[in-house]
């Protein structure tokens, strides 16, 4: 379990960093065609739209495992260390929740769309969704690992605030 | 009425501790499921909340602050403020706050502000005397410029979620941001008159301004191509993002010679950390946005609003002193996506021009970076500079003063923020 999960952090990561730089390339591409060739590159906007909610999603993973989402524990860690421990464990069971919500939501929308696609590049959309779909299954796992983690070590992590 | 449960649920999940992307969700959810609303909504609002060109600005310039940072960029530019300004009556303080302007000119995030040029500036100013509490004030109080003067990415995300224009958004902070750095000069001023503080003994001659412009100048020219580009009219924001981080790896790589291949992977993970979380947020934060909608809060908002005054100078006056409590709290980014969409609506229905709005509700929650109890610059600088945090905001007081007139001005004279959009256009 331990090698699998870190095999897709892994690929997660490098993944994460392939989009950044297809952001990056597919504006700079569309000035170029533009600029020196006088050609439109007809679905750049509609591209790079794509590849920042691919990033959104897939890189979501990777923030969620470095413990990086922007969030107050000010509050918090004002508590003692047993209810502490249990805010945090609810905190991480309402985010497997939440994520698994979102992984059904997707999932059904994909389903009932199977046959739609985008409108200039004409993106199926089991494909424009597919980021939605694999982050939010990716983003429970990685939420039920943390809750399991807190369960075993039977105390809660120190305060962290993390704002951006 | 459940519109404001809805909100309520948010800040009582946000205090506790939740993460922002939870603490928006889960109300929106149960609302959703309670009320019995189809579960497509989830997944469709949360998409195409991001199907945005503008938004695709703020990993890309984002990206820009990080390889800055790691490719030594902040230290040439840190060593020809020094050259340039340091005569100045407070010496590198003044040198910190125009080599934060500089920095600006290419990031658009006042903590990459710190990160970077930051760390070097305190780390000077100690070393020439200053106290280390004293330089991490006013580190702090000039990473404000970076989000104000363009590029800015509270801007872009105002921007996406009012549906105001992001390039005169961003033309706009151009007057502000010199505006605020030249009232932070003239506070530096008068606390080095009082307080003795060292300066350089002589101006620059010509020949040594040369000598450390030239080192620089490929950094220096970066916010001149990018205000360029965006004055002209021949890019959009994005594309402007994007030429930035090609010239920024380009000047790296050809001219400066310092990003390694494990710097540049370090700068995409940096980026993709801070980018990931602020766009899944945005992301959720459509669905609680839709649900407000539908629940009418924005217009009853516009009501109570109206009631109060329906004089624009007014309503700005209640929004500031709104703003500056909120930004207390909250960070810039939840602030923009939860507060922007209610208040916009009866702002503008006021006659408040939207990008004037715009630079006003910006400039307040960058105020809220540096104030406790949650002022993200604060902690950072803290860190950065080995300081308890209430030192450093002994220290800061001062620079509330400059902060806050620039404030009081931008709210009180448009033409400040709407002057650069308005020449753009005419153009």
């Amino acid at each position: 379990m331990t090698g699998t999960l870190r095999a897709a952090r892994t690929i997660v990561r490098w993944l994460s960093l392939a989009l950044l730089a297809a952001l990056v390339i597919t504006p700079l591409a569309q000035i170029v065609m533009r600029g020196a060739f006088n050609l439109p590159f007809a679905g750049a906007e509609e591209l790079a739209r794509y590849f920042l909610i691919a990033l959104t999603f897939i890189a979501a993973v990777y923030v969620s495992e470095q413990n990086a989402q922007i969030r107050m524990e000010e509050f918090q860690g004002a508590l003692a260390p047993r209810p502490r421990w249990l805010l945090q464990l609810v905190i991480d069971a309402s985010g497997v929740a939440f994520y698994l919500v979102l992984f059904a939501a997707s999932a059904i929308t994909v389903a009932r769309n199977l046959d739609n696609k985008t409108a200039t590049l004409e993106l199926p959309f089991p494909v424009l969704f597919a980021p939605i779909v694999i982050g939010s299954a990716l983003l429970a796992v990685e939420a039920a690992v943390e809750l399991a983690r807190r369960w075993r070590e039977h105390r809660p992590d120190a305060k962290q605030t993390t704002l951006a | 009425m459940t519109g404001f449960i809805v909100i309520a649920a948010f800040v009582l999940l946000f205090m506790l501790g939740f993460p922002v992307v939870l603490a928006i969700g889960i109300p929106s959810v149960v609302y959703l499921l309670a009320n019995d609303l189809p579960i497509d909504v989830i997944a469709q609002r949360t998409l195409y909340a991001l199907d945005s060109f503008p938004l695709v600005a703020v990993p890309v310039f984002l990206f820009v602050g990080s390889v800055m940072n790691h490719a030594g960029i902040s230290k040439f530019i840190y060593r020809f403020a020094d050259t340039a300004v340091s005569r100045l009556p407070g010496g590198l303080a003044q040198v910190n706050i125009f080599g934060s302007l500089v920095f600006a000119g290419m990031s658009g995030s006042a903590l990459a502000d710190v990160g970077g040029i930051g760390r070097i500036e305190i780390k000077s100013m100690t070393d020439k005397g200053f106290k280390p509490e004293f330089a991490s004030a006013v580190t702090c109080a000039s990473a404000i410029v970076g989000p104000i003067f363009p590029p800015s990415i509270p801007l872009i995300l105002y921007g996406t979620i009012t549906g105001v224009s992001v390039l005169q958004l961003l033309l706009g902070g151009i007057v502000p941001g010199l505006l605020c750095v030249a009232m932070l000069m003239l506070m530096t001023a008068y606390l080095a008159a009082r307080r003795g503080y060292p300066r350089a003994t002589r101006w620059p001659t010509p020949r040594e301004l040369l000598h450390d412009l030239l080192p620089a100048a490929p950094a220096v020219a970066a916010p001149v191509i990018l205000i360029g580009g965006m004055f002209s009219g021949w890019f959009t924001p994005t594309e402007i993002a994007a030429v930035t981080v090609a010239y920024v790896l380009l000047i790296s790589l050809v001219f400066y010679r310092e990003l390694t291949w494990r710097g540049l992977i370090d700068a995409g993970l940096e980026t993709l950390r801070s980018s990931a979380a602020i766009l899944l947020i945005i992301a959720v934060a459509a669905l609680f946005g839709w649900i407000l909608a539908v629940e009418q809060v924005p217009q009853a908002m516009t009501k109570a609003f109206l009631s109060i005054s329906t004089d624009p100078t007014v309503l700005l006056l209640l929004v500031n002193a709104l703003l500056l409590v909120v930004g207390m709290f909250l960070d810039a980014t939840t602030a923009i996506l939860i507060i922007a969409p209610i208040i916009a609506k009866p702002l503008m229905a006021a006659g408040v021009d939207p990008v004037h709005l715009g630079m006003v509700v910006v400039f307040n929650l960058m105020i809220g970076l540096v104030t406790p109890p949650m002022g993200l610059a604060l902690f950072l600088v803290a860190d950065i500079a080995k300081v308890p945090m209430r030192a450093v905001l002994r220290e800061m007081w001062p620079y509330y003063v400059p902060l806050l007139v620039t404030l009081a001005l931008i709210t009180f004279i448009p033409a400040l923020t709407t002057w650069v959009p308005r020449l753009a256009i005419g153009n």
